[in-house]
């Protein structure tokens, strides 16, 4: 990441894949093209206001009238949701269903009918995130990922490439901002030799990090399962990118929380705006938490924690 | 970048596992670390017929020709065993710089280090030892399995710079005394009494140790970070195997938040310090400019994660972790020396800081 505008192109390349594996003909006649022109952006509708950590407690339901779904619920955190123009939405199809099963990954136009966007002002000042409103949504019966019934196995299949994609760039990233703190360092404070560890310190632990998402990428690359690492990756990413910003933070000293702009900026403030989206990747995608449960029982096979009962 | 292992590296692997699983088990490592001369003869004899310690020896000398990465496949093996030996000094380290070096002496004993006849230390460490003309005098430290090795690589100080040579250990003056060391290595201080010193002693140009001997080092750290991240790797499979078996309130302790998200820190370390280390392996063997601080950086990473995967698995085994007769100690005490050898952090971070603009 060089420091170019980051929008919601991420998900484009996993959207595709999955519409060339599990869409319609229809869908891939419609969406594809798009994609290729850099036209179709997404959103994913996953979490609820219910349902957050414990996803399968989502309430979005659909059913099939005629040749549609008509489609009921509320999604909330879906990035880019108010700029994208489709969105994949996880909704339950068999109201006979609970938990894993009768769930269906439905591909909807923002452009429908009783589908309301609202926007989610963050503690950074800026809007990242959207609520989305789906009242009585009518969706093409075609336009669903795989078979009715099939949701949650896409969910999952799409996890570990979405969570890698959407972590990798962080390496890179964090490089970046360990070469603005070097320079820094350098021209204010040549001297520090604690600052200097601590420095070198952070570029072996992103060195670490890049050698992880290698790793992950070979796997995935390979068709090998992939899990453990890319949910290892994503923690290490998350957690680091704290870390590194708040040395940044420290470093800076009282010019670090200086917004981009105002006199006496430094770094051109992008500090503090990174320190600060810092503390919702840690939560975004999965928390830290579901990711070190999703390790230990998936990829070292320890035993699932009892669910408690509502 | 390929991070696939060959087919030769797999296999080598998989001997090498089953070998040390059948004839290296814990009570074996345990045995040995308990005895204060414990040296494991009768498994270098079988390590030689398997060809191990001439795995970085030339075809010509009796060794197998295997590259830098064949020899941490292997070495992560070792590490997974807790294997006590001087692989990596003599094997590794030593066979290295002798590689660099020219003479028939170096030769010959390379020929003998491959079929396990001879064994050669290492001299290198917070001594004193002086090159006069024709005399060595003073004493080196940390010197790992004096009382098995039959050869060791002085580095001395002289009137030209540090000067490495190439020393029988039953030269007339060498004197061996132990050090006792809480991680189970044989560790000695080596004592020179005016030893003579013959023209081919000499290993390299007088006055150029270092250069002789530093890509030897690199090589010692990168496998002493293969060693750390395969016995982290046992570590946490030991932790995993206790936490789904150990049964209290009801449940496994494996069912529980707490310790699951320990193993899985403990996995994260373990991905990422094997995966680091590789990553500088590849650096060094296709001669990218930054691979000295790769490696410094491995070992540095290998070193810390490991050591926080050790210190989880006391957490995580409780009591029964702390007792002697289990084997953790012994993985942890390996992990700390592996650390502390071939660079340690503060050395090493220094190639790191310079690397990335910080003099």
């Amino acid at each position: 990441m060089a420091g170019a505008p980051f929008g919601p192109l991420a998900g484009c390349l996993q959207v595709a894949e999955s519409i060339i594996r599990h869409g319609s003909a229809t869908l891939q006649r419609e969406i594809l093209p798009q994609v290729a022109r850099g036209q179709a952006t997404f959103w994913q509708g996953y979490s609820e206001p219910g349902a957050g950590s414990d996803l399968l407690a989502l309430e979005t339901r659909a059913r099939l009238d005629g040749d549609h779904w008509v489609l009921d619920g509320r999604k909330i955190w879906s990035s880019h949701a108010g700029i994208a123009t489709y969105g994949t939405v996880l909704a339950r199809t068999d109201p006979a269903s609970t938990r894993s099963r009768g769930l269906s990954m439905l591909m909807v136009d923002n452009r429908l009918p009783g589908l309301e966007v609202r926007p989610i002002r963050s503690l950074t000042g800026q809007v990242y995130h959207y609520e989305v409103f789906m009242d009585a949504v009518r969706v093409p019966r075609d336009w669903v990922l795989g078979k009715p019934g099939e949701g949650f196995g896409q969910l999952l299949h799409g996890l570990d490439t979405d969570r890698f994609w959407g972590r990798f760039y962080k390496a890179p990233f964090l490089r970046r901002i360990l070469g603005l703190l070097v320079e820094y360092v350098r021209a204010e404070r040549p001297d520090d030799a604690m600052a200097r560890h601590r420095l070198a310190h952070a570029a072996i632990e992103i060195a670490a990090l890049r050698a992880l998402f290698h790793r992950a990428a070979w796997l995935i690359e390979q068709g090998l399962p992939a899990t453990g690492p890319v949910s290892a990756a994503k923690v290490m990413a998350d957690e680091l990118g704290q870390r590194v910003l708040s040395l940044g933070m420290e470093l800076l000293g009282p010019y670090g929380v200086l917004r981009a702009g105002s006199r006496g900026a430094r770094l051109r403030g992008e500090i503090e705006h990174q320190y600060q989206t810092s503390w919702g990747h840690t939560l975004a995608g999965g928390t830290s938490e579901i990711q070190r449960t999703t390790i230990a029982v998936r990829a070292l096979g320890l035993p699932a924690e009892p669910r408690g009962r509502a | 970048m390929d991070l696939s292992f060959s087919p030769a590296q797999q296999l080598l692997q998989q001997s090498a596992r089953a070998f040390l699983l059948q004839r290296c088990p814990p009570e074996r490592v345990q045995e040995l670390a308990l005895d204060p001369r414990g040296f494991a003869a009768d498994l270098w004899k079988e390590i030689a017929t398997l060809g191990w310690p001439g795995l970085l020896i030339s075809p010509d000398l009796g060794g197998s020709g295997g590259s830098v990465a064949d020899a941490l496949a292997l070495v992560e093996e070792l590490g997974r065993a807790c294997f006590p030996s001087p692989f990596i000094a003599s094997a590794v380290v030593a066979t290295t710089a002798l590689g660099r070096a020219e003479g028939r002496r170096t030769r010959d004993l390379l020929a003998s280090l491959a079929m396990g006849e001879r064994i050669c230390t290492l001299a290198l460490l917070e001594g004193s030892a002086r090159l006069e003309p024709g005399r060595l005098s003073g004493r080196q430290l940390f010197v790992p399995d004096a009382h098995v090795a039959t050869d060791v690589i002085v580095v001395a100080s002289g009137h030209v710079g540090p000067t490495a040579l190439l020393l029988p250990m039953d030269r007339l003056g060498i004197a061996a005394h132990p050090l006792d060391s809480m991680t189970g290595d044989k560790l000695f201080e080596l004592g020179f009494t005016d030893v003579e010193i013959r023209g081919d002693d000499m290993l390299g140009a007088p006055g150029e140790a270092w250069a002789l001997l530093s890509p030897a080092l690199r090589v010692g750290a990168l496998a002493r970070s293969a060693e750390m991240a395969g016995a982290a790797q046992r570590v946490l499979e030991l932790c995993v195997e206790h936490a789904r078996v150990r049964v209290q309130g009801g449940r496994p302790i494996g069912a529980h938040q707490a310790i699951q998200h320990a193993c899985a820190d403990s996995y994260r370390d373990v991905e990422s310090a094997r995966w680091l280390t590789w990553e500088a392996e590849w650096k060094l063997a296709t001669g990218r400019p930054d691979a000295d601080a790769a490696v410094a950086a491995a070992k540095v990473y290998g070193g810390a994660a490991a050591l926080r995967v050790a210190r989880r698995a006391h957490q995580i085994m409780g009591a029964i972790g702390y007792s002697e007769e289990h084997p953790l100690h012994l993985f942890h005490k390996r992990i700390l020396a592996a650390s502390l050898d071939a660079g340690d952090a503060t050395q090493n971070l220094g190639a790191v800081a310079r690397s990335i603009g910080l003099a």
